[in-house]
């Protein structure tokens, strides 16, 4: 378990220093505009050591928090609602026909087109952010999980029936338990989705969060902020993908699915 | 009643009954508004489509299409090269999946402003939709790579072959399904890496920029008819890779079942 831990923050680590030194070789290898472009040690400057290093971390904080709050809400509430779902669709087959290919065409149409007409729907605040997170989690999940549900096979059905259980027992005894792996994946491709989804909500609608910071600074040569902004956003991400995918691994570990 | 349920049961029935749902709901909500300034009915959206005509839409959906290729090509091609890299060194799948992770957890309006302030708004809407293909072909690839069989890697060794045939003559084959899959999946991603490029701006034509401005106009029906249309375009380069996919790869049916 440890020398796991150790292995993944390791291999973390490793990915880490590739990103920063392809960032900054891009950079050099372009000969970008040094107005415009940052190289990684200048934004850490800008975070940590120049003067008012502290309000510049204070500023990235606070919006760091709402884009937290509205990326949280709609996963939390798209992967709860995509597993009640799909455990409803299981039982009722004829209701995901008439569900899902409806689904399959609302997911195609681009996120950028559709936050306006979501907007226009739910208002800009935070019902609407929400929605929008919602869909981009929502769907993906849902597609993800009833496929793990589907996985039953035949053998472990009979079985459950011949000794005289009922399909409820076979959902909860053989379905629900296959279904953890696809959940568990589903929660961990769903976190930069739901930060995407949240960013994109706050750039064309609130206007608030990291989201609507960054088109801000960009608009006004803020191009310090933008850059922090974006390197922030990018870092809890990952730490939060790393999170989800560590735990992911656990419970396989200990449910004995792992190969 | 069973018969209409069986009818129900198979995809494109369900399907067109889910649609026409849809449609009905949205006229229901629709029908009462008297000033629908930001929601129109569906005979409107349909008018405004016969009004704008063909010029304007062919204008529009000709450089999205030529930009949201472009992504594709460039997005898949650096992920083929990094799986293929993977495939030669196979200790380097763990970090290369981490670079991959990193790539995906870059939020696209952060980068966006970014490369349209050092390479234009241009290039801005197709490393976008390069950067969203990029993650999910390179998992389907590094995907594909893992599931040759251990015992047709096996027989290629007790025959006397190497790394190198086992690569050529099993992994090869066992990742093509997985890969068709992942480039099917990487469609929509071109597309709305592509618009959200045009949506920064910095671009005098495209589907952004004609919903921005749609937008900016208060056009609610023209707003509407240009998502609309955007989804069925995705929509149908979806269905279109996955079709050329199933006839490349055509002994992966048992598998996709």
């Amino acid at each position: 378990m440890t020398t796991f831990l150790l292995r993944r923050i390791g291999t973390l680590a490793i990915a880490v220093v590739v990103a920063l030194a392809i960032w900054s070789l891009v950079l050099f290898a372009f000969d970008v505009n040094p107005l415009i472009a940052r190289q990684p040690w200048q934004v850490a400057d800008w975070l940590f050591t120049t003067d008012g290093a502290a309000e510049n971390r204070a500023l990235i904080a606070e919006n760091l928090a709402v884009t937290v709050r509205d990326a949280g809400i709609g996963y939390l509430v798209g992967l709860a609602g995509a597993f009640v779902l799909a455990v409803l669709f299981c039982i009722s087959p004829v209701a995901e026909r008439i569900v899902m290919p409806t689904a399959m065409v609302l997911r195609s149409i681009p996120l950028v087109v559709m936050t306006p007409l979501i907007t226009l729907i739910f208002g800009r605040d935070v019902t609407g952010v929400t929605v929008i997170v919602l869909i981009v989690v929502f769907l993906p999940a849902l597609a993800n999980i009833l496929f793990g549900l589907r996985s039953v096979t035949g053998d472990h059905r009979d079985l459950v029936l011949a000794y005289g259980g009922s399909s409820w027992t076979v959902l909860r005894k053989v379905a629900l338990p296959a279904a953890i792996p696809a959940t568990l994946a589903s929660a961990r491709v769903s976190v930069p989705a739901a930060v995407t989804g949240a960013m994109i909500a706050e750039w064309l609608s609130t206007g608030e969060g990291l989201g609507g910071a960054i088109s801000r600074a960009a608009g006004s040569f803020g191009y310090d902020q933008m850059w922090a902004a974006a390197i922030t956003i990018a870092a809890v991400t990952m730490l939060a993908y790393a999170v989800v995918s560590v735990a992911d691994t656990l419970v396989l570990d200990r449910m004995g699915q792992l190969s | 009643m069973s018969a209409f349920r069986s009818a129900l049961a198979r995809p494109w029935v369900g399907g067109t009954v889910g649609i026409v749902l849809l449609i009905a709901l949205w006229w229901a909500m629709t029908a009462g508004l008297t000033d629908s300034t930001s929601f129109p009915t569906p005979d409107a959206v349909l008018r405004s489509v016969g009004r704008d005509g063909w010029s304007f839409y062919s204008a529009n959906i000709a450089p999205t299409l030529s930009r949201a290729g472009q992504g594709y090509l460039w997005g898949n091609l650096a992920a083929l090269v990094v799986a293929a890299l993977v495939l030669v060194a196979p200790k380097l799948e763990g970090v290369v999946t981490q670079v991959g992770v990193i790539s995906s957890c870059l939020p696209l309006t952060a980068i966006g402003p970014i490369i349209m302030a050092m390479f234009g708004g241009r290039a801005s809407a197709i490393f976008l939709g390069a950067l969203l293909v990029f993650f999910t072909t390179l998992v389907g690839a590094l995907l594909g790579m893992t599931s040759a069989s251990r015992s047709s890697l096996d027989l290629v060794a007790a025959y006397g072959g190497g790394r190198w045939t086992q690569i050529r003559k099993v992994r090869l084959i066992a990742a093509l399904p997985a890969l068709a899959t992942a480039l099917q999946v990487a469609v929509p991603g071109a597309l709305l890496g592509a618009i959200v490029g045009e949506y920064l701006g910095g671009i005098d034509s495209g589907i952004g920029v004609a919903l921005n401005a749609a937008q900016r106009q208060i056009m609610p029906d023209r707003v509407w008819a240009l998502s609309i249309l955007t989804g069925l375009i995705s929509l149908a380069g979806y269905g279109l890779v996955g079709l050329l996919g199933r006839l490349a790869t055509p002994w992966a049916k048992e598998q996709r079942g």
